[in-house]
């Protein structure tokens, strides 16, 4: 089930709400209700779209609390068989989490690659061997997300950061909760632990958590999908058939839709979580507003960065352990975010385009940046959609093509048959939303967003419009073509 | 104090609560035209925002219905070519006179042994007793005036065979000097990759046989296709509409629009040789999304349309040819959507039109 559907907008949230918001908070036991009810409809909402792998879901759950109460004890005791234990516990979670990450999202992919290597192998005469087999299984929805916040559980419980909770329904509450499940920033234990013992949703907070729902649902809706049926138009095209200006226009499209739907969603989350009595961090700061790749990821996707952050780059020694290993710690954090972003030569490709730009920002250009205003925006300008290239291509063949395209250097033979005036034809239609698009990305703007909403009457009228306005894009398809046939 | 803050809030929610719960038990009901062309209520809210007048709302049906109702009333679903034939005849028996006189009787035909438009127009049925129809649904055989005689029952849509009693012949570009392409947006692109610069397009995006007319071209006129027609005069006429209607209604009904939309347009253009396109196929494994847009849903709309195209003396052009392959589906290194044709091979298109070209008009 999706946020931006009218089985969850019309049939799930109501329905839940009324259950949900009739329950009182105040005692600890009537929370202990409010917590059970939202589990059992986030694991409805779940197995919605799973009907399988929500069991995996609750198996994984189960077993990391289980471990998680073997490694509980805040108090400083140094018995060596206590350390032992909580050294195992650990190991012991972090294999089974990362086992079934890698099995059920990488498996098909390692497989493919040790059977080339068998192949290159096989064909140089080295030696004969046999291809591995792998089951060809869905990828279960939201597993990343999930997964990396058990592993912050454990890990934080691991470094004593706080005692291990005793209440399975509150763990399971604090993982499964739906707001967050899917796509959800990625939250960390504390900060949902005290709102999971009580809470209380005002009337200020549901209104506030609506309005910032219905902006979250109007930017996917009505910015993003529209803005992305431009890649749609180029895939008609044929990708090889595309002017420059086109080419541009169409990885400038992607970078909207790829932030205005993640952003959308991560503010539906938020909205969700209010109307809950919870608050969860945001996860993006106006990131086309920075100038400096290292600024940009200190805006987008602000949860990913921080736990990778705090589980991977400090835990190595971020970068006390001189200038070396610094650069090793960064290549393996974003080696392994360029991984856990998809499972694709192209998403690592990405990654590591992305450390070679961020470490040459670290080491020379950085400071220059940061004290030229202008340059640094066109720099971020050009930077921001070639880096998206490498991760909406998935092939070499594809990724040189659209670089081809937007750089200019193309062959006379391939001149034939692009349309110098593609970009009227199939961009023009465009423009209005690839304008409004860039208008939200000023951060001046969007924090005005946020303070018309909390006007009593303006605040109102403007997220009832917009709220109508994605209804509408959504019942009558326009964001999709091939939904209501608009070829 | 919640409620009372928020009430109007509250309200705005209920009733559109109430009005998308109406919406969704209409489209229950769903939106179909069965056979028989009775088209039963509209698809909810979401078709609430469809323009008034595509043919699609409720309130247009009811004439529509009258009229067809009246027209095959007590006939049985068998003979309903012969509805259909009377009133050919009857309304074209005046047009004969005046097409006669505007051509001043001249036939200018190159091809001697082909049938003149006038010829279909005027044709008489012959009866020859079961033709074995290779095809179902059409079941008959058309004689030309010229004697040439064409069996329409053996048309064989996977060879691409549709007879019809005219020679295609080569010509070069000159010949679209005064054409006219209509279309959805497959027509748009072969207005900017086909290289038929010569030529004019009147195409959209999201066109119908509905709602054409009204449509405002994207193609470099400014106006809507109506407009187009009228303000300028043309020699051919390319028609391509079909695949936007896949999911709407059923082949009866789309059949019957594209019939009033070749009338407006024979009406506006009195001397022009129609060219109808069969529905071009698309990729066999399932196109995203959409259950609906399918190559047996569009090979059946294409016999209803060459049948149509025969009756209104219309050209029958089937781009399948090009373009599929040895399944029946849409080439894959020829599309990228697996709908549209991509820029790279539009090329093809253009020597198609080419090489089916029909003359001597």
């Amino acid at each position: 089930m999706v946020f931006s559907g009218f089985d969850f907008l019309f049939g799930f949230l109501p329905v839940f709400l009324f259950f949900y918001l009739l329950i009182p908070g105040q005692k600890t036991w009537t929370v202990q209700i409010k917590n059970l009810c939202l589990l059992v409809f986030s694991l409805f909402f779940y197995a919605y779209g799973e009907p399988v792998y929500v069991w995996l879901m609750v198996a994984s759950i189960s077993v990391n609390y289980l471990l998680s109460l073997g490694m509980s004890g805040m108090g400083k005791t140094v018995k060596k068989s206590e350390t032992v234990k909580r050294k195992i516990c650990l190991v012991i979670s972090c294999i089974f989490n990362l086992f079934i990450l890698v099995f059920f999202k990488y498996a098909p992919f390692v497989v493919e690659n040790i059977n080339l290597l068998t192949d290159t192998l096989k064909a140089a005469d080295i030696i004969s061997l046999p291809h591995l087999k792998v089951p060809v299984l869905e990828n279960p929805v939201g597993i990343s997300f999930y997964t990396f916040q058990i592993l912050s559980y454990i890990i934080d419980i691991y470094k004593r950061r706080y005692p291990a909770e005793r209440n399975f329904l509150n763990v399971a509450t604090y993982i499964a909760m739906f707001p967050q499940l899917i796509a959800g920033p990625i939250v960390k234990f504390p900060e949902v632990k005290k709102k999971l013992g009580k809470r209380h949703v005002t009337a200020l907070a549901f209104d506030r958590g609506v309005k910032y729902f219905i902006i979250g649902l109007a930017a996917k809706v009505v910015l993003a999908n529209r803005v992305g049926n431009l890649m749609y138009d180029i895939d008609r095209i044929g990708s090889d058939s595309i002017s420059t200006g086109l080419a541009w226009m169409g990885a400038a499209a992607y970078s909207f839709q790829i932030y205005f739907d993640f952003y959308g969603y991560s503010l539906m989350a938020v909205g969700l979580g209010k109307m809950l009595g919870f608050r969860f961090p945001e996860n993006f700061r106006d990131p086309y507003a920075a100038r400096s790749m290292t600024e940009f990821w200190r805006r987008w996707h602000i949860t990913l960065g921080r736990w990778f952050r705090e589980y991977v780059y400090i835990p190595l020694g971020g970068n006390r352990n001189g200038k070396i290993k610094t650069v090793r710690n960064i290549f393996l954090v974003w080696l392994l975010t360029g991984i856990w972003h998809g499972a694709g030569w192209n998403f690592i490709l990405w990654g590591m385009m992305l450390f070679v730009i961020l470490i040459t920002e670290k080491l020379f250009t950085g400071s220059f940046l940061s004290k030229h205003k202008i340059i640094s925006y066109i720099y971020m300008f050009i930077l921001i959609p070639c880096s998206w290239v490498f991760f909406f291509t998935d092939n070499t063949e594809e990724m040189t093509i659209w670089f081809t395209r937007m750089f200019g250097l193309i062959s006379v033979d391939e001149m034939k048959h692009i349309s110098t005036s593609d970009v009227i034809v199939y961009g023009k239609p465009y423009i209005p939303v690839l304008i409004t698009a860039i208008i939200f990305c000023i951060p001046r703007v969007r924090k005005y967003v946020f303070v018309l909403l909390r006007k009593k009457i303006v605040g109102t009228v403007m997220c009832v419009i917009l709220f109508f306005l994605s209804v509408f894009y959504l019942a009558s398809g326009l964001e999709n073509p091939f939904l209501y046939f608009r070829f | 104090m919640f409620m009372k803050k928020n009430i109007c809030f509250i309200l705005i929610i209920i009733i559109s609560l109430l009005l998308e719960s109406y919406g969704l038990f209409l489209s229950q009901a769903g939106y179909h035209a069965s056979d028989d062309g009775k088209v039963s209520v509209g698809k909810g809210i979401a078709r609430a925002f469809n323009s008034p007048n595509d043919g699609i709302y409720p309130w247009n049906l009811d004439e529509m219905l009258s009229e067809y109702n009246e027209m095959t009333a007590g006939i049985e679903d068998d003979h309903m070519e012969d509805v259909i034939f009377e009133e050919e005849d009857s309304v074209l028996y005046d047009d004969y006179d005046m097409i006669d006189d505007i051509s001043g009787g001249v036939g200018g035909w190159e091809n001697e042994n082909a049938a003149t438009v006038f010829d279909l127009l005027t044709a008489t049925r012959s009866d020859d007793g079961d033709s074995g129809a290779a095809v179902d649904g059409i079941g008959e055989k058309i004689v030309g005036k010229g004697e040439k005689e064409y069996d329409i029952s053996a048309a064989d849509p996977s060879e691409y065979y549709w007879p019809q009693p005219w020679e295609f012949c080569e010509v070069d570009d000159s010949y679209f000097d005064d054409a006219v392409f209509i279309g959805d947006s497959r027509m748009v692109g072969l207005y900017t990759y086909g290289g038929m610069d010569n030529a004019t397009f009147y195409a959209a995006t999201s066109s119908t046989v509905y709602n054409i007319m009204k449509k405002r071209v994207k193609t470099g006129y400014s106006g809507t296709v109506r407009d187009g027609l009228t303000e300028n005069s043309f020699g051919k006429i390319y028609i391509m509409l079909g695949v936007n209607e896949l999911g709407i209604a059923g082949t009866d009904y789309y059949i019957d629009h594209y019939r009033t939309l070749i009338d407006e347009i024979k009406e506006l253009q009195p001397d022009a040789l129609i060219y109808i396109h069969a529905i071009g196929h698309v990729r066999g494994v399932p196109v995203p999304k959409n259950r609906a847009i399918n190559n047996s849903n569009i090979n059946e709309k294409n016999l209803a349309l060459y049948k149509l195209a025969m009756e209104e003396g219309a050209v029958f052009l089937d781009i399948n040819s090009v373009y599929d392959d040895s399944t029946g589906n849409l080439k894959d290194e020829a599309t990228g959507d697996g709908v549209h044709v991509n820029a790279k091979h539009t090329a093809e298109w253009h020597e198609f039109y080419n090489s089916h070209a029909v003359t001597g008009r």
